[in-house]
């Protein structure tokens, strides 16, 4: 029954932006048939830490294939100040070969610096292994090498992206906020890709980042997390960070258990205060939702069953874990929470501050009052793969400072149903609109447009429709139109993941009563999101300006 | 104001508790969706929420005949806060159903003897979504969204909508 489909995998490293697409041989239905060849990398460690350097020093990685297929392996090589010098380039390695991959940190100035190195395997297997990235970091004290054109304190060249087999010559652009930024190389910009992704769900923005056990070098990089503007704290799959030794929050005795609803479903499990390390940003110690995957925590509670439908796996999701950034630094007033024991749970009304899952957002030093979302326009006819940037902070580093927007205050009062919502006017009738890379439509009612006939609720005209609405600030008078597209969802091709021009009914409803304005919209261009209690030079958040 | 609203919410938290070992005892066979009209009172109950109001009578003009098809709308807050709204037939069952608010209410309620089609429906994992659902069942069709802090969802069954109701176009 299981088809395996042909996925772009997608690897970043800072100043070289690769796409690769995975070779899955055609292996049919049958389970032992994928068993019998396939190429599994693994690579240990998952980190290099240099500390402290007084001057140049080398540090190895083992990359083993541990399957009983050759895996085609490539090694992204870093920037200065990393460097690679054993082991870099693409190559094959046959069942059981170990190849040590050596980085040099040759920093010429002083201070610390990171950087994620991307080692990929184009036809292995789980798709996990596909892109694993390294997270390598260093402080020097002085300069220990001779700065060179390419030195740490120049902007590399604008990362570029290039695909490797299905369009050869294709380069993706990446989007760019109006002030020219130093992307890629700066610690705020989190890279993030719209793929199929290891589950083959459209327009998803993943990105990866690092998890710790707090206080302890037990790290791993979680890939193919979703940038959702429409949640606020960090989840992770419990299967993703099982063995690190990440343990539930404990209040008085009892275990810290949460359950927080989504439009289409619920996530339960434990609040766990974990090391998070997010672009290049200084490590941040937040409580996060570890959702339950793996029968580790309590049962979830029937406060958490009785509505919604639990999200209860990777694959059913589509992601690995979700970085929720929206305007709200917790998500306190939305979720539940319970005292736990490993049998059962009971409402913990007043949770302590410190298991409160926390908007990672709010929790860095500095680029704490938004996020940017920076995403470039595509073809009308979809493409295959594309690459965004998140910016965290509005204003705040060289790269984050809004050019000429249009800030649409959001509604502030959290006791308002249209709390967070600017004013989406459409065909005349005025609803609550929201901003939310987490959906991956536009999702609005109008009976006169034709649903799929899957029922999947997806809009299927039967030719590609121009559609507008305009938002409104909440307070004072700024409006705008958007014009949009929205085509025939049967016709999108399955060998595309990134759409602009994707839709579907908003609540089932034939009358217009919201707008999510989900991951198209965000295509072409850098969207500003203000969070709740800051302000920056657009405004008091909560807004969004674009 | 918040620490009011968690205490509150842990009253009705305890109360919903109690509400349903209660509804379980005297509720009819049938309630929520396809349930009788007569069993909203108990639908309530269930879910710790009151009727609001009286029943809100509304016509639909058939979009077929001139003559106008009319059908009940009874709201009310179920214990955890959502905004519930059934639709009846005057004399027949509950076809429809709407919520809204920050958290589901308890669908196994709502949705009646169409829970377990909710529930073993799947959406085609093309259409996965995390703020986005639709769940279309043998007979009924549920869609949900929203983003965290404010969610809505609609279901219904078109075959036990009144002749000439539309329930897509009545559920708001």
């Amino acid at each position: 029954m299981k088809s395996l489909v042909t996925r772009a995998a997608l690897a970043f490293a800072v100043g070289a932006l690769t796409i690769a697409t995975a070779a899955f041989a055609q292996q049919g239905s049958d389970p032992a048939a994928v068993k019998a060849s396939i190429a599994h990398m693994t690579l240990a460690p998952r980190s290099i830490g240099f500390g402290t350097v007084k001057k140049v020093e080398t540090r190895s990685i083992k990359v083993k294939n541990n399957g009983n297929a050759d895996a085609n392996v490539t090694v992204v090589a870093p920037v200065a100040p990393f460097s690679i010098t054993e082991g870099g380039g693409s190559y094959s390695l046959v069942p059981k070969q170990v190849q040590i991959v050596s980085v040099q940190f040759a920093p010429t100035a002083a201070g610390p610096a990171s950087q994620e190195m991307a080692i990929q395997c184009a036809n292995c297997n789980p798709a996990s292994d596909e892109i694993i990235t390294i997270h390598l970091s260093g402080n020097a004290r002085a300069p220990a090498a001779t700065p060179t054109t390419t030195s740490a304190g120049t902007p590399t060249a604008t990362p570029t992206a290039t695909m490797a087999t299905a369009t050869p010559t294709a380069t993706i652009a990446t989007a760019t906020p109006t002030a020219t930024p130093s992307q890629g190389t700066s610690s705020n910009a989190l890279p993030f890709s719209v793929t199929a992704g290891p589950y083959n769900v459209p327009n998803q923005g993943l990105a990866s980042i690092s998890v710790c056990a707090t206080g302890t070098s037990n790290c791993t990089i979680v890939n193919d997390v979703l940038i959702d503007t429409g949640s606020f704290g960090l989840r992770i799959f419990g299967s993703q960070i099982n063995g690190l030794g990440i343990n539930p929050n404990t209040d008085g005795g009892s275990e810290v258990g949460e359950c927080a609803f989504f439009g289409s479903g619920s996530t339960w499990g434990a609040v766990s205060t974990v090391d998070v390390n997010i672009a290049g940003e200084p490590t941040i110690t937040i409580p996060i939702q570890v959702i339950d995957d793996t029968n580790a925590f309590a049962p979830a509670p029937r406060d958490c069953t009785q509505g919604t439908q639990l999200m209860s796996s990777p694959s059913e999701t589509g992601f690995n874990g979700l970085l929720g950034i929206g305007e709200v630094s917790n998500d306190l007033i939305f979720t539940d929470y319970f005292d736990c024991s490993a049998e059962r749970c009971s409402s913990l009304n007043n949770p302590p501050n410190a298991d409160v899952v926390l908007n990672p957002v709010s929790s860095f030093p500095i680029d704490n009052n938004g996020v940017v979302v920076s995403l470039p326009a595509i073809p009308a006819s979809g493409q295959e793969a594309t690459i965004g940037t998140l910016y965290f902070g509005i204003g705040t580093e060289s790269n984050n400072h809004p050019g000429a927007v249009k800030t649409y205050s959001q509604d502030s009062n959290p006791n308002d149903e249209s709390y967070l919502d600017v004013d989406t006017v459409y065909k005349g009738t005025t609803a609550g609109g929201f901003f939310d890379t987490g959906s991956n439509g536009y999702f609005f009612n109008d009976s006169s447009i034709d649903e799929c006939s899957d029922g999947s609720g997806y809009y299927c005209p039967a030719a590609t429709l121009s559609e507008s609405a305009t938002n409104k600030s909440v307070s004072g008078s700024v409006s705008g139109a958007v014009t949009f597209k929205v085509a025939n969802a049967d016709d999108l091709s399955s060998n595309d993941s990134a759409f602009d021009n994707l839709g579907g009914t908003y609540d089932g409803s034939s009358a217009y009563d919201g707008f999510d304005w989900g991951l198209p919209f965000f295509f072409g261009r850098t969207v500003y999101l203000g969070m709740q209690g800051t302000s920056s030079s657009l405004g008091a958040g909560p807004y969004a300006a674009y | 104001m918040k620490i009011v609203s968690i205490a509150a919410r842990k009253l009705t938290l305890t109360a919903l508790l109690a509400g349903c070992l209660l509804a379980a005892a005297v509720s009819p066979v049938r309630a929520g969706l396809g349930g009788d009209a007569t069993s909203i009172e108990s639908d309530a109950a269930a879910m710790q929420g009151k009727l609001s109001q009286a029943p809100k009578l509304e016509q639909e003009q058939s979009a077929t005949s001139n003559q106008s098809a009319p059908y009940s709308v009874h709201t009310f807050v179920s214990g955890n806060g959502a905004t519930v709204r059934e639709y009846a037939a005057p004399a027949g069952p509950v076809f429809a159903v709407a919520w809204q608010g920050r958290r589901p209410p308890d669908l196994s309620v709502l949705l009646g003897s169409y829970y377990a089609e909710y529930t073993a429906a799947s959406q085609p994992k093309r259409h996965a979504n995390l703020h986005h659902a639709v769940i279309t069942g043998p007979n009924s069709i549920v869609v949900m969204g929203g983003h965290m802090g404010h969610l809505v969802g609609r279901a219904y069954v078109p075959s036990l909508a009144p002749s000439g109701v539309d329930p897509k176009a009545v559920v708001k």
